[in-house]
């Protein structure tokens, strides 16, 4: 991701470099070429004063001054006979310049076109030209080689500046990114902290830019959460504490009514109070499982982790249930293959997959089967609780995984309801996944645990 | 003789359930309302158990307890709290707790708890025992070996650790949470009758036909083997 911006910005520079040696060049030597233009025009001018007749040797005059041979002239009759100067003919293809032309009358570039006496290679000029009143044609040219020198010189310059230009930008640049690619690195590994429970974690700040703005926010944001997510847990936590108390207060208090009551012998009033206890018994059980719940919820990761041995564990649950199936003879089968140990917490795995097979029991019928499946995939290890009891509707899939829900199907079975949201916390604690899903024969419910992280998912 | 109890527990409702409750079973029961006199009487007082509550006024109960160890109290004590949380578990034991019961108690399950802490404290465990005996029932600790009347009697390795352990608690009752914490070594509820069921099968195999049971179930308690 950097690195793409990084060659973007490496480009843009590059580019603007160029543009800028581009136009630098240009604007210097175009200046150049309409000075000499306006040089040729003005000795234009000066032999436009002079009368045909002596125009020739005037020109010779003229020559004698160049001996720098900056300047090159050519008179010939209107047939092109050459009369006078040291340009042996005239260039073909050049545009004469009206007489007395404009003030910005134009040259034109020959590139070693010019035919020149005594010299073996034309040099590349300017020359103008133009029609005289006798009709005979005036040629003048300016050597252009200093100016092509001073245009070559500069672009070097320009050239070798703008590559040293480049690159400082470019290592700059580098060095500025890589600051923050490190500072962003940081804010991802703290993040990813925070993303798997730990509030107490803040993003770092410091750099007094647009970066720390936005860290500062997020960490603001980060203690407001966790001041309300604490309000929460310790609002449930109180409440169910709260309630606890009293609850096992009435619970006493209906044992010793209970007590008294065996004295006199009033059979209906005995029936209810059992009831009532009963029930008050259910209330507890609910409170203590949704402590449980959030017990788990809030335990630090990883706290008790160690490597556990999943064959081993899943044999260990499937021994203390298999007495339970077989009460109700129902047919509980293991197939639990050499799996690699996984890092985990074993006691709340035992009670994670202790619920599920409590469950699969609980809703296979009589004479039915559960059958428990160990096995090894591609990305990990994979647990199957599957049963042939009435099944999970699709639309029930989700919110069975919910605090108290029950199912239409199940409502007359006893339990609190609470087992599955024991086993969502587990799983969500190990960062495992858990989906539900219909045994493949059709009928019956399979549960899959998924025993490897999903915390990128 | 009679066994004296020291229970600190700042909740009154609790605390007048278990004073009756233990002194329905014939313990001799003082109780204490708050952490500071607590630690005064358990310092001072000659009790052969302490039962602790976790959440008290003035001093906490994991702070008498570790006051206590230090000084050299080495009474049992039996924590209560009103979490369940296996990490508070873990700290009231390692601080020298010889038990924890998380509020609200069945009071069976906690008269049942202090009857083995007791008994657990009182008897010199004997490393040479190699044989445990109850009645008619045999157990060699070492090839593992049950008889019943000299018959020899075949179980599974689970069963075998329940009668090994009702064995140990002979004529003492064990409540199925004690059971479950014990042959299993996991601290959440089962539910269900899932120790019953376990009773049952290992009932089946050791009674036979025509022999008067030697595991009793207590209503409302657990189990007792005489």
């Amino acid at each position: 991701m950097t690195f793409r911006w990084l060659s973007v910005y490496a480009v843009t520079f590059a580019v603007s470099v160029m543009v800028l040696i581009g136009f630098i060049g240009w604007s210097v030597t175009g200046r150049m070429e309409v000075e000499s233009d306006h040089l040729m025009h003005w000795e234009m001018f000066s032999f436009d004063s002079i009368g045909d007749h002596d125009l020739p040797d005037a020109i010779r005059r003229r020559m004698e001054h160049e001996h720098a041979h900056t300047g090159y002239f050519g008179l010939f009759k209107a047939d092109g006979t050459r009369i006078a100067g040291d340009i042996l003919a005239v260039p073909p293809g050049i545009t004469f310049v009206g007489k007395g032309g404009g003030l910005n009358a134009q040259g034109f570039t020959l590139n070693h076109t010019l035919p020149i006496q005594d010299t073996a290679r034309s040099p590349v000029v300017r020359v103008m030209a133009e029609h005289r009143a006798d009709g005979s044609q005036l040629v003048i040219a300016r050597d252009l080689s200093d100016i092509l020198r001073i245009r070559e010189a500069t672009l070097n310059a320009l050239i070798g500046g703008g590559i040293l230009f480049l690159l400082a930008g470019v290592a700059t640049g580098l060095l500025l990114s890589m600051r923050q690619v490190r500072r962003v690195r940081d804010i991802h590994r703290v993040t990813l902290r925070i993303a798997e429970g730990d509030l107490n974690q803040r993003l770092p700040t410091g750099g007094r830019d647009e970066l720390d703005m936005l860290t500062q926010l997020v960490n603001h944001m980060l203690d407001e959460i966790e001041r309300l997510m604490n309000e929460v847990k310790g609002a449930c936590d109180g409440i169910a504490h709260d309630l606890r108390t009293p609850l096992s207060h009435i619970r006493t208090l209906l044992g010793n009514v209970a007590g008294r009551m065996r004295i006199s012998d009033d059979d209906s009033a005995t029936r209810m109070l059992d009831q009532a206890r009963l029930e008050t018994d259910v209330l507890l059980d609910r409170f203590r499982a949704m402590l449980r719940i959030s017990e788990i919820g809030s335990l630090r990761r990883r706290g008790g982790f160690s490597s556990v041995d999943l064959s081993s564990l899943v044999r260990e649950v499937s021994e203390l249930y298999e007495p339970l199936a077989e009460d109700r003879c129902i047919r509980l089968s293991l197939k639990a293959g050499n799996v690699p140990s996984i890092n985990g917490d074993r006691a709340l795995l035992f009670e994670a997959f202790s619920n599920l097979l409590d469950n699969a029991i609980k809703f296979a019928p009589d004479h039915g089967e559960v059958r428990i499946d160990l096995m090894k995939l591609g990305q990990g290890t994979q647990l199957v609780v599957s049963d042939n009891g009435p099944g999970i509707p699709k639309r029930e899939r989700e919110a069975v995984l919910q605090r108290f829900y029950r199912g239409d199907q199940v409502r007359h079975l006893a339990g609190s309801g609470l087992g599955l949201s024991v086993v969502s916390a587990v799983i969500r604690l190990h960062d495992f996944a858990l989906r539900i899903g219909e045994n493949g024969e059709g009928a019956g419910t399979s549960m899959t645990i998924e025993c490897w992280s999903h915390a990128l998912d | 003789m009679t066994t004296r109890v020291l229970t600190i527990e700042d909740d009154p409702l609790t605390a007048n359930e278990i004073v009756s409750e233990l002194e329905k079973s014939g313990f001799d029961v003082h109780w204490v309302a708050n952490g500071n006199d607590g630690l005064a009487q358990a310092v001072s007082g000659g009790y052969d158990l302490i039962m602790l509550d976790w959440m008290l006024p003035g001093l906490d109960g994991l702070t008498i307890l570790t006051t206590l160890r230090t000084v050299g109290v080495q009474t049992p004590v039996l924590m209560l709290s009103a979490l369940g949380d296996v990490d508070e578990r873990i700290r009231g034991l390692r601080a020298g707790g010889d038990d924890y019961l998380t509020k609200p108690f069945d009071p069976a399950e906690l008269v049942a708890r202090l009857e083995v802490l007791l008994r657990r404290c009182r008897e010199v465990p004997a490393s040479n025992v190699t044989t445990l005996q109850a009645g008619p029932l045999e157990v060699d600790l070492i090839s593992r070996k049950v008889t019943r009347d000299g018959l020899e009697v075949d179980l599974l390795p689970t069963e075998y650790r329940i009668l090994e352990f009702m064995m140990r608690h002979c004529g003492q009752v064990i409540t199925r949470t004690m059971l479950f914490e014990e042959v299993w070594g996991y601290h959440f509820d089962p539910g269900t009758n899932l120790i019953d069921v376990h009773m049952g099968r290992l009932r089946k195999k050791i009674d036979l036909p025509g022999m008067s049971p030697v595991i009793q179930t207590v209503r409302g308690s657990g189990y007792i083997l005489l």
